[in-house]
């Protein structure tokens, strides 16, 4: 029996043992891999090209379903609203990342310098992260109510303007920022403090014998050792952003006037309210094209920069 | 040795701005939670609560089937943290330690879908839950726990990390036991699963914490109260009682508590994961 010559020599061995020992290995690892594998190709594979197959299709719900083809991209590429909420999906994108990754490696950058406190630190900087988005964004709609909210508060006990934050198309998109990199820093904060914990201290000390400051000492060591952390961070930071949904569908339902409207908002639109799910799906995979172009894109210039191989 | 002593201070002064501008919205609610309309309503507001108004969190709870959607909340993420650290250690196991044919291309195959949008797989999934109808009835699984639990299960994140986790590990013991004559499954279940008891609690930490916070799949796939997890519960709330924002807020801050409870106990694990969750 193949099971019990492997249960009587060690593997790897040559000749038939070994290889009875190698065939008990195999049909081992298939058994551990057999439930995990079916779920995730029925829950996640087959799903994927699942939704590429409707894409091409007219799929919704009710009715006959046709094959239409390259229409549901090339009505995605001439529809304004569409092409609003990429948009509006990219400033917003470039926004969050940008605050994320500079208040993320600001505050790594101060915590790693500190030595009472870190935990407490770190604690209440990932508190935001491990809330729920849904609470954050209640939460925030509160801070945002202009009659009654913290952000209108503060705004007049400085002595400006009270605003209508969340109903003003020009300030929506902002205050929905500001929440996000509120919630998100704490996040990037950690992935950078790990990083930097792995900097040798010498290389601090060998600058500052050589005269550097602190910037100097930020410039040349830092962000030099921190090259690796910076990418994965902005991949992950950038892939994220760019398939903002919830914040969006509790704080402002993609309003005032499309103001805040994101293309995962407008995917889950147009599949759930008007059941065009062919053409959400569609949608849905121009996104992703968008994404991993502005994250090549984002890679290459790390690269142009220098230090990334 | 000055300019250090000032660049500390400075350094402090600024992470204590930042935490308080971190902690604030969380002040903010919690007290908030204990004020009465109209002192919601004042203008400038206050801060402390002039009465301390715990009636507040009663009236909340009794507003909406709370109870029910922190049952609904509970039971989905303890069935799929189990579910996913029995699989994910399974798999990751096999991923990391057997020799099979195929590996490299299975790997590749699961290892190529994590950082895949999950909106790109909305629709699909949507309907694949809706027509199961051979098993469940002319709904499938729609509205169903089964339903709700059915994207955390193909996920690839936990096996990807059992896996790297495993890799980590000395082969040795594993060895020695095959040398005594343990079969692969008692070296996977007695040896290998033991040894991986701090990574099985980081990923444990982490699909709860996912699976309490998750709103998009309960949002498309549930449509009675008697099936809503605690997000949707809350973002409902919203939608019925506009702006009474006291209740709200008492409403946010029991539905917080368990992961806050978990991450002030747990901290470390949250850590460990942080750099594996932008692949979810």
């Amino acid at each position: 029996m193949a099971l019990a010559g492997a249960r009587a020599r060690p593997v790897g061995g040559r000749g038939r043992a070994g290889w009875s020992a190698r065939r008990a290995q195999a049909q081992a690892a298939y058994l551990f891999l057999l439930v995990p594998l079916a779920l995730f190709v029925a829950f996640r594979f087959a799903p994927l090209l699942h939704a590429l197959w409707l894409s091409f299709t007219d799929y919704s719900v009710l009715g006959q379903t046709r094959w239409v083809g390259w229409a549901n991209y090339a009505e995605a590429l001439r529809d304004e609203a569409f092409r609003r909420a990429v948009a509006v999906t990219v400033a917003y994108a470039a926004a969050v990342v940008l605050g994320v990754m500079a208040s993320g490696l600001a505050l790594a950058v101060l915590l790693n310098g500190v030595v009472r406190g870190l935990s407490w630190f770190r604690a209440a900087f990932y508190l935001p992260v491990v809330t729920s988005m849904v609470v954050a964004a209640l939460l925030w709609s509160w801070v945002y109510d202009p009659a009654t909210g913290l952000a209108n508060a503060l705004l007049t006990q400085v002595g400006l303007p009270p605003q209508n934050w969340l109903q003003d198309a020009r300030l929506a998109l902002p205050a929905l920022v500001l929440m996000r990199v509120w919630k998100g820093a704490g996040y990037h904060m950690v992935i950078y403090l790990a990083a930097l914990q792995t900097v040798p201290r010498e290389l601090y000390e060998a600058a500052s014998l050589d005269g550097a400051g602190p910037w100097a000492r930020f410039r040349h060591v830092t962000l030099p050792m921190l090259r690796f952390a910076l990418l994965f961070d902005f991949v992950i930071a950038t892939s994220g952003a760019l398939q903002s949904f919830e914040e969006v569908q509790v704080m402002t339902r993609g309003g005032p006037a499309g103001a805040t409207t994101t293309v995962v908002y407008l995917v889950y639109q147009n599949a759930f309210d008007f059941l065009r799910m062919g053409y959400a799906s569609a949608q849905a995979f121009l996104l992703m094209v968008l994404i991993v172009g502005l994250t090549a894109t984002g890679v290459r210039w790390f690269r142009l920069q220098g230090g990334v191989p | 040795m000055k300019r250090d002593v000032a660049v500390r201070a400075a350094a402090y002064f600024f992470l204590l701005l930042a935490a308080g501008a971190a902690v604030l919205p969380f002040v903010w609610m919690f007290l908030g939670s204990f004020k009465t309309n109209a002192e919601i309503l004042r203008f400038p507001p206050t801060w402390l609560p002039v009465s301390w108004r715990w009636e507040n969190y009663r009236e909340a709870m009794a507003r909406a089937p709370f109870a029910r959607y922190f049952l609904n909340s509970a039971g989905v993420a303890a069935a799929s943290v189990a579910a996913n650290l029995l699989l994910s250690s399974a798999a990751g196991y096999a991923f990391a330690r057997l020799e099979f044919p195929g590996k490299r291309v299975l790997f590749g195959a699961v290892l190529s879908t994590i950082l895949l949008p999950f909106y790109v797989t909305l629709v699909p999934l949507f309907l694949l839950v809706v027509r199961v109808p051979v098993l469940a009835g002319p709904q499938g699984w729609y509205n169903t726990y089964q339903g709700l639990l059915v994207p955390s299960l193909g996920s690839a994140f936990g096996i990807f990390f059992m896996r790297q986790f495993f890799l980590t590990l000395p082969r040795d013991l594993e060895d020695s036991a095959r040398l005594d004559g343990a079969g692969e499954a008692t070296v996977f279940l007695r040896v290998a699963l033991p040894l991986a008891k701090p990574a099985l609690a980081a990923l444990g930490v982490f699909v709860f914490t996912a699976e309490w916070n998750a709103y998009l799949w309960p949002l498309v796939v549930t449509n009675t109260p008697e099936m809503r997890t605690v997000q949707l519960g809350l973002a409902l709330f919203r939608g019925q009682f506009g702006t009474d924002w006291a209740l709200l807020m008492a409403a946010n801050v029991v539905a917080t508590l368990p992961v806050v409870v978990v991450f002030l106990v747990a901290q470390r694990f949250f850590v460990q994961t942080a750099a594996f969750e932008g692949f979810r």
